[in-house]
């Protein structure tokens, strides 16, 4: 398994995938190596990538002040959280140097937008993983979609 | 016939009515279908088995409850020891700290950090929410934890 799969697999949205699914979503990510203090989306600019933690840490700067910190291999800066119709609505900055795998936007949207199991899974995932790390946002089913 | 009376001897099916052949079958053949049954179902989940193997996440993800991983989720409170130029950090941020209200807007921190010259605002940042002095609420703001800060520099 290569670390793409691994750290897939570690995440809540997607360790709910069987393998095969796995598999077939690792050539959308591309491995990025990130500094502290790149910024990664800006807020009010188009929205472009999603981006799964893999080494590092990630500061997601909500609107009002608010903000989550994304930090362990796994977390997912995306969907409702970063965008909403095609625009960040989250500036995505990095804290700590390490490794990101980033996923075009719209490769995701294209695969939650169909009713799938992989859909599905994926959106179970994302419920639970926004409960998380953002529970003071709501509507966490919105996907940001556009 | 070694003694047998050949007349009391049974064949065919009078010799079935005679010894309860017809319940023995149907037990038999109930117990050799139930045992079909059965094997077949577990067959048919074999491939359940086989995606655990294949992805152990699912595994933890049946026995971690969801308390654990709120738990999880909140920042480390693990004690780091810091080196010295660290802990002056640390009081460079407390006092940025002290300007702002009880919750802390961490982007605004982190810009007011940028704006007064400080060195490596983002690894610093890092460095204090790793060490918990810096810990979030559930309103998506942070707070200063005075005793974290206070054991980390002394």
């Amino acid at each position: 398994m290569d670390s793409s799969a691994a750290c897939l697999s570690e995440s809540i949205i997607f360790n709910g995938l069987d393998a095969r699914d796995i598999d077939s979503l690792v050539p959308l990510f591309s491995r990025w190596t990130v500094m502290p203090g790149e910024i990664l989306a800006q807020a009010g600019h188009c929205a472009q990538f999603f981006f799964l933690v893999e080494e590092g840490a990630l500061l997601v700067a909500l609107e009002a002040g608010r903000a989550v910190v994304l930090n362990r291999p796994g977390d997912f800066a995306g969907l409702s959280m970063v965008s909403l119709k095609g625009t960040n609505t989250a500036t995505i900055t990095v804290l700590e140097k390490g490794v990101v795998w980033v996923v075009p936007c719209l490769n995701i949207l294209d695969l939650i937008g169909h009713d799938s199991p992989v859909a599905a899974t994926i959106m179970d995932g994302w419920q639970q993983f926004y409960a998380e790390k953002a529970p003071f946002c709501s509507d966490p089913a919105e996907t940001g979609v556009v | 016939m070694n003694g047998v009376d050949a007349a009391s001897v049974l064949y065919g099916l009078e010799a079935i009515n005679a010894n309860n052949g017809w319940a023995i079958s149907v037990v038999g053949i109930t117990i050799v279908f139930t045992g079909l049954v059965a094997l077949s179902v577990l067959i048919s989940q074999i491939h359940k088995l086989v995606a655990l193997y294949d992805n152990p996440g699912k595994i933890k993800k049946l026995f971690v409850s969801r308390s654990e991983s709120v738990a999880r989720a909140g920042t480390p409170k693990a004690h780091l020891d810091l080196t010295e130029a660290q802990k002056q950090v640390c009081r460079q941020y407390n006092l940025l700290a002290q300007t702002m209200d009880d919750v802390i807007s961490l982007p605004k921190l982190l810009r007011m950090a940028e704006l007064s010259g400080l060195n490596d605002p983002h690894a610093n940042m890092n460095l204090l929410i790793k060490s918990g002095i810096l810990c979030a609420d559930e309103q998506g703001y942070f707070r200063w934890d005075e005793d974290i800060f206070i054991r980390t520099i002394s």
